[in-house]
């Protein structure tokens, strides 16, 4: 990690291109998307929405035969 | 509330016949595995409403707009082609050109060849209109990438990604009918949009 000899701080900018040289600048990148992931507002992070509409069937009755599907796959 | 499910509704403009169906299943799939809510003429039921009422709703209900333009041709037994979808885009881009509210709708616009609408709607020349070719795989990536671009989330799956879950998901979904004593065909819109929610939320 590139060092400023004067002050004694490490310099980033030194560090992240000593990481690319090394090939661990994905590493780098990967780190800083999970917490810009993790400081989006929720609003904006991938949920999986359910209809509005009302169902004919009954929802647990859904929820019930994909359980036994599934079980049934394991 | 209204602005909320606004950005979350994606409202399809498609045919709705047997050999439209499984690239119909594929689309509906692919905007629930976005995090994004489906909509479409055939989610009301309710009777006393007139059909264009119900789809003026559903157009200014939804920031996000798919239509497909591929069946426009003619019909062989009056030779007169089917109109509806055109209309509706009509519809939708009059509701992004006049309403404030709905001046960031986004609309994507597929048809069976590059520039084929050129010849019955030429108005749209301009307009980046784009291709599936009757593949589900196809058009699962285009409506991703469209969906990725436009909303600006980076959490979207891949393509591929959702194209293989959707896959599993089809693999399932015989038994999941059979489960519910149900033919395919009998699932209502809101049932089949529900049942791919709760499966992806049980396999992701």
């Amino acid at each position: 990690m590139a060092k400023n000899q004067a002050t004694g701080s490490v310099h980033r900018g030194g560090a992240m291109r000593e990481n690319r040289r090394a090939g661990k600048g994905v590493a780098a990148t990967s780190r800083f998307s999970d917490k810009a992931a993790a400081l989006r507002p929720k609003s904006l992070r991938r949920e999986i929405l359910f209809p509005t509409e009302p169902s004919t069937i009954g929802n647990e009755k859904i929820d019930r035969a994909i359980e036994r599907v599934t079980s049934r796959r394991k | 509330m209204r602005q909320e499910e606004y950005e979350q509704n994606v409202f399809i403009n498609c045919p709705f016949d047997d050999d439209y169906a499984p690239l119909f299943e594929s689309i509906v799939f692919t905007i629930n595995d976005a995090g994004l809510r489906p909509k479409c003429a055939r989610e009301r039921l309710d009777s006393s409403q007139v059909r264009l009422q119900k789809i003026v709703e559903l157009i200014s209900a939804s920031r996000y707009s798919i239509h497909d333009l591929s069946r426009t041709a003619l019909d062989t037994t009056n030779a007169l082609p089917r109109f509806n979808m055109p209309l509706e885009l009509g519809i939708d881009l009059g509701c992004k050109a006049f309403s404030p509210d709905c001046a960031d709708k986004s609309l994507l616009i597929f048809d069976s060849e590059q520039y084929r609408f050129q010849k019955f709607v030429s108005d749209l020349s301009g307009q980046d209109v784009h291709r599936h070719g009757n593949s589900a795989k196809v058009a699962v990536t285009r409506v991703r990438d469209w969906l990725r671009t436009e909303t600006g989330r980076t959490d979207i799956p891949g393509g591929t990604a959702i194209y293989n879950r959707y896959e599993k998901f089809r693999t399932d979904l015989p038994a999941i009918c059979s489960e519910l004593r149900l033919d395919l065909a009998q699932l209502t819109f809101a049932d089949f949009s529900y049942t791919i929610a709760r499966w992806l939320k049980t396999h992701s």
